[in-house]
């Protein structure tokens, strides 16, 4: 640059200067750990810990004793092989949709058959049929199948602990309250991602949005029901930050669908377009 | 070129840049002392420091930028102050480049709760130009 300029490296200045530096850094560490020693005696809830502790991912299938592993599909679930599950179809049948009722003549049918041949015992073969109008049901899609479905998955449900940690689910977990109508589902994304679709029925809460206003949290109407927040699944962080939202709002059953809509879109699940649920 | 370089480094330059970016720093600090746990879960989102440390840097980090910020605007030991300050914000933005090339979706937590904005080119652009602002503040005084 400029010859007539004073050396750039002054090995006396830069090594104040290297002191100043130091010196700014190691005052200011101490004041953090003096300021954050100061609230954890008087306020531990304002203070931070010392070491953050790796946040025990409290997953669903390690707080719930029903076991996920059962099939995802509606099935009515067979009452014991005794006479009791005779009537298992024909209570099924009233609220399966119209479309199914020849599934339930079928039913009746093969029970009446499996009966005149008399293999074994007598509840036996309308257990074994069973699973026929529930999954003709799920296959029709159709809103009383839904509610078929409903009725047949809502004994099929996790139980969820209050917990001021949201839960993550899985995927099978999502589907079981999906299918219950069980749950509501707030997705967290953008309206515009939500527009290019969305898990059927999930309500938009963008979590930008309950960030600038936490009252929008406040105003969350789960109907009594667990909630489920989701996003793009992978890195998004938007459910897990709108269920911590949540839970400060007061809500003590959130849980995290973590697989996201992308999960949901891959397993073939219900998904809807546009602005509306 | 040269004398835009000795303009840059008059003292009424150089001051007006410290108080620039001491401003900033006061700002940024304050901000996250308002709530630091906040400050520590959008740590947590940058996903850069290993989860055990994050804490400490959320305890430490806002004190620093408050003294640095303290030394720029008052004039105390403020090349020591431009120093921190550009390496902070060579931190800060590289930081912050890293999450925007992962696509990762949050606020930055710059300045705590106050005008979080998103992790995007514009927030790059910012920490860009607040980069050079405090390389400008660290200069010696040239007359």
């Amino acid at each position: 640059m400029n010859e007539s300029m004073p050396p750039t490296s002054n090995p006396d200045r830069d090594s104040l200067r290297l002191r100043h530096v130091l010196a700014i850094v190691l005052v200011g560490a101490a004041l953090g750990v003096g300021f954050n020693a100061l609230q954890l005696s008087a306020n531990p809830s304002r203070a931070l810990p010392w070491v953050k502790s790796e946040r025990r991912v409290v997953t669903l299938e390690s707080l719930s004793h029903t076991p996920l592993a059962t099939p995802a599909t509606p099935a009515v679930t067979p009452a014991s092989p005794d006479g009791d599950s005779v009537p298992a179809p024909d209570a099924a049948a009233p609220a399966v949709a119209d479309t199914a009722k020849r599934d339930t003549s079928h039913v009746r049918a093969a029970h009446a058959k499996g009966a005149a041949k008399g293999h074994g015992k007598p509840g036996t073969p309308a257990t074994a049929t069973t699973p026929a109008p529930a999954r003709s049901a799920s296959a029709a899609g159709s809103a009383p199948a839904a509610s078929a479905g409903a009725a047949a998955a809502a004994a099929d449900l996790p139980v969820i602990p209050d917990s001021r940690e949201p839960i993550e689910v899985s995927l099978d977990a999502a589907q079981k309250f999906h299918a219950a109508g069980a749950a509501l589902f707030l997705d967290a994304r953008s309206a515009q991602d939500y527009a290019e679709g969305h898990i059927a029925g999930a309500v938009n809460l963008p979590f930008d949005d309950v960030f600038k206003n936490p009252a929008l949290a406040k105003a969350v109407d789960a109907k009594g029901r667990v909630i489920i927040t989701y996003c793009s699944g992978g890195d998004c962080d938007l459910s897990r930050s709108l269920a911590f939202s949540l839970i400060d709002a007061g809500f003590r059953k959130v849980l995290v669908f973590t697989a996201g809509e992308p999960g949901w879109v891959s397993a073939g699940r219900p998904v809807h377009r546009g602005a509306q649920p | 070129m040269n004398a835009l370089l000795r303009w840059l480094a008059t003292p009424a330059v150089l001051r007006i840049t410290r108080v620039t970016i001491g401003v900033v720093f006061l700002v940024a600090a304050l901000g996250k002392l308002g709530d630091l746990a906040w400050f520590a879960q959008q740590l947590h989102n940058y996903r850069i420091a290993p989860s055990w440390s994050e804490n400490v840097f959320a305890i430490v980090m806002p004190w620093i930028e408050l003294l640095t910020g303290l030394a720029l605007v008052l004039g105390i030991r403020a090349r020591a102050g431009g120093a921190i300050a550009l390496a902070l914000m060579i931190v800060f933005t590289l930081a912050v480049a890293a999450a925007w090339a992962r696509g990762l979706d949050f606020r930055c937590g710059c300045f705590g709760k106050i005008g979080a904005a998103g992790i995007g080119a514009r927030k790059f652009a910012e920490n860009v130009v607040l980069t050079l602002i405090a390389a400008l503040a660290v200069r010696r005084e040239r007359g």
